[in-house]
């Protein structure tokens, strides 16, 4: 599709592991659009970091074709670097320092003048309640301050496209709230939003389409009413587990029970 | 191995079981513990063997130092009180010192607070596991210190002086390991987890500048026997200092005249460690586990000022002069506020700070002129390239961090050269700790020498920037403070630190042969300004191609 803000044409990656080769991503391809929130989900292992990896120009050596808000990642990662933000799983931050001067720093990085940006972060920091934080050092936050810090550093130069790996990790419910509800606005101005998540709850509430990934191989791609047409489910979980194909949970869950009582 | 040194240990049962150990659980910990501590040092990964490398060092340098101990006891029984005073103080200082830089994170790690302090395991077992586990590496420092000099009492006094100063090593550690113990117990009740990391910080950099230069002052003193004769007295405050309870103590038994100032030093000796142990024991046990837990929670408040001070006026006015570009300024800026806050790369840094001053009171100490004359030496050459031994910890420290995973961010940055990123750390590293060094430095060059020493101080400085450049353009560009630090010690480490040592003396070396030659530097400094914009503009260019990835 030409309008598309993001598309991937037969997208594969391996890690080779001494001789041994795995292949994470088979063949991938897939287009979105300007303003959609994409529900990225698939089990552990099953490629999502690594595909978010490469579309946001972390990892370099992949095969196929890939462009981002109408670069080529390939020839021209800072063109889109400075087009997108991304929020990684399990993300560190430079402990030692306080939230504004990290978010002084990316800003900074990010081409954005220093007082916009101290005006900026002094506000997002407020909205996520960390504004009597602001001064302070990370090296004692709990992981969801770190979490949001890491947010705001992922949307403070208002990218076109955000990336987002398990965004939510530690956050508690009132900020997960804020989030959801952030990116539902954000997505009505025209962003995109490329949301890898394990928590299907929201996933299944934020998203205008859920692309489920399994060993590396796109298996469904569509609305969550598209997707559960024709099946017994109530919930993107359970649709999860149908097409996964992953149904025996009670059965493990008894033995595990068996094992513990033995 | 770890079998082995349990059943050292188990002899001990009844005493830790009478301190309110319990001994199944403490046998369990603790047998853990080593096994993973035996687990990091054998294997064939590169990593591994520098470990074993550095310890099998470690124990060779102690035993080069009890050597050079030894030595004082060539004038035979009468400096024996001397010698032994020295040998159990350097002991103490050792063992102290290394509590607090290595071991302290054996005391107070709280990584495994998720694992061990939701069961059923009393304070004093855990912190006497602890204790223990630190003991056998202190135990290892003290022997080590201590194999030289009981070679030489067995061939000078006989097997049971040897004996018995083997007892006196044992119990001065013993004492040394509850002094500091009973320091960190009431610190950790007086203070919070942040404070007391940062006076552990201090510590291990005071340490590390003791150490460096004992290793210098132990040849000279053994030499000094004005110093060693006047040792031969008792003195009421000897009561007070721990390593006279041995020294006084051992010296009459091992020559003869033995009194009541003596069975007084003896009894010392061995209460006093006993003493140690209830102390720990009764007092400041009962609430470890509590203390321990509360560790991680640090005060963050009280940095505030001095962060924003930090912020302000001095970074901004280095910063704006040293950087060409946004990109360099805010590397500059952000670079400079972590090194003065990473408490690791304090500890890897600042001895080096230490260690300048003593390469250059050393060679000032060895020297023969005296200090009215010196004014007519070359030796100013000493003092402006003695701080470049700084520049040589500063660039291989600068890449790493114990927070290397935030290094992430850098992928993610739309800059065209990533140059300008290391290039302002570099400029920030070396605002910050080289060029305060020198300055101090050559002010007592240009005090001592004269006005006409200036130009040498500033064609010495460029010629430190020039090499510098060289330096960190030899070696892969990483981003600052994004690898981990436990590859520190590898090969390739010591290799750029030889290089670089090598070209200060080679620089310092032509910088000689001009002065000697008469050849005015004002005629060479032009080059030199045009080699360093050069190298620098290069460095600062530095293309995606050539960085090291980012984990």
């Amino acid at each position: 599709m030409s309008n598309s803000i993001i598309t991937i044409d037969n997208l594969s990656k391996s890690y080779r592991n001494g001789r041994t080769e795995k292949k994470v991503l088979h063949n991938i391809s897939l287009s979105v659009l300007p303003g959609q929130i994409i529900g990225y989900i698939g089990p552990n292992g099953a490629g999502k970091s690594t595909t978010v990896k490469i579309l946001a120009g972390i990892i370099s050596d992949f095969e196929g074709e890939a462009n981002v808000a109408g670069y080529d990642i390939r020839k021209e990662p800072l063109k889109v670097k400075a087009h997108i933000g991304y929020i990684p799983e399990n993300a560190s931050l430079y402990e030692t320092l306080t939230p504004m001067e990290f978010l002084q720093f990316v800003g900074q990085l990010h081409g954005l003048d220093l007082a916009k940006i101290e005006d900026k972060a002094s506000k997002l920091l407020g909205l996520f309640d960390l504004k009597q934080n602001a001064h302070d050092r990370m090296n004692t936050f709990s992981k969801g301050m770190k979490q949001k810090v890491l947010i705001i550093s992922g949307i403070i130069h208002n990218p076109d496209v955000i990336f987002m790996d398990e965004p939510l990790d530690g956050l508690d419910a009132n900020s997960v709230i804020v989030v959801k509800e952030i990116l539902i606005q954000l997505a009505r101005e025209g962003k995109t939003i490329f949301y890898s998540s394990h928590i299907m709850d929201v996933v299944e509430k934020i998203s205008d389409r859920i692309i489920l990934i399994n060993q590396g191989i796109v298996i469904a791609d569509g609305t969550y009413a598209e997707l559960s047409q024709g099946k017994e489910v109530n919930s993107l979980e359970q649709l999860f587990t149908v097409l996964t194909g992953k149904s025996d949970h009670s059965q493990r869950a008894g033995d595990i029970i068996d094992i513990l009582e033995q | 191995m770890v079998k082995f040194i349990l059943r050292l240990i188990r002899p001990f049962r009844k005493l830790l079981e009478w301190a309110g150990v319990n001994y199944p659980q403490f046998e369990v910990i603790l047998g853990a513990k080593l096994t993973m501590d035996n687990r990091k040092m054998l294997g064939n990964s590169s990593q591994k063997k520098t470990l074993k490398n550095a310890m099998l060092m470690q124990v060779l340098i102690y035993g080069i130092i009890g050597f050079f101990m030894s030595t004082m006891l060539i004038r035979g029984s009468s400096a024996l009180f001397f010698f032994s005073t020295i040998f159990f103080s350097f002991i103490m200082i050792m063992v102290i010192m290394g509590l607090i830089s290595e071991f302290n994170t054996i005391l107070f790690d709280t990584r495994d607070n998720s694992i061990l302090l939701p069961r059923p395991i009393g304070p004093r077992t855990l912190l006497f596991v602890r204790i223990m586990h630190i003991m056998i590496y202190l135990m290892l420092i003290s022997l080590s210190l201590s194999i030289i000099p009981l070679i030489t009492f067995v061939s000078m006094f006989g097997v049971a002086a040897m004996l018995l100063l083997l007892v006196d090593v044992i119990l001065i550690t013993l004492f040394s390991v509850f002094l500091t113990n009973i320091i960190y117990l009431l610190l950790m009740k007086m203070t919070t987890g942040e404070r007391l990391k940062d006076i552990i910080t201090y510590s291990q950099i005071v340490m590390a500048i003791i150490f460096m230069g004992a290793y210098q002052l132990m040849p000279r003193l053994a030499e000094n026997h004005a110093l060693i004769s006047s040792f031969n007295h008792v003195q009421w405050w000897m009561y007070l200092v721990p390593p006279f309870w041995m020294s006084a103590s051992l010296t009459p038994i091992v020559n003869g005249g033995f009194n009541l100032h003596s069975s007084g030093f003896l009894l010392l000796s061995v209460a006093m460690p006993l003493i140690g142990l209830w102390l720990v024991n009764s007092v400041l046990a009962k609430n470890f586990n509590q203390s321990l837990s509360t560790l991680d929670q640090g005060d963050t408040k009280s940095d505030k000022k001095k962060d924003k001070a930090e912020t302000s006026s001095l970074v901004n006015f280095f910063s704006r002069i040293c950087s060409y570009s946004a990109e360099e300024r805010v590397s500059f800026t952000t670079i400079w506020r972590i090194a003065n806050r990473d408490r690791k790369f304090k500890q890897a840094v600042y001895p080096g700070l230490g260690y300048v001053f003593i390469i250059i009171i050393m060679s000032f100490v060895n020297s023969r002129t005296p200090l009215s004359e010196i004014g007519e030496t070359r030796k100013y050459l000493i003092l402006i390239y003695a701080p470049a031994f700084i520049l040589n910890v500063l660039i291989y420290t600068i890449r790493y961090s114990e927070n290397f995973k935030a290094s992430w961010i850098y992928q993610t940055i739309p800059v065209q050269y990533p140059g300008q990123l290391i290039s302002g750390a570099f400029k920030a590293i070396f605002s910050q700790l080289f060029l305060p060094v020198y300055l101090v430095v050559n002010i007592a060059t240009i005090y001592f020498w004269g006005y006409s020493v200036i130009i040498d101080v500033i064609y010495g400085f460029c010629s430190i920037l020039m090499m510098a450049y060289v330096m960190l353009m030899v070696q892969p560009a990483a981003f600052p403070f994004s690898d981990e630090r436990s590859s520190e010690q590898s090969g390739r480490n010591v290799m750029i630190s030889m290089l670089m040592l090598l070209a200060i003396a080679g620089m310092a070396g032509l910088h000689y042969l001009l002065v000697t030659l008469n050849i005015n530097l004002l005629f060479v400094l032009p080059v030199i300004l045009l080699v360093l914009f050069l190298l620098s503009r290069k460095y600062r260019l530095t293309p995606w191609s050539k960085m090291v990835k980012v984990n």
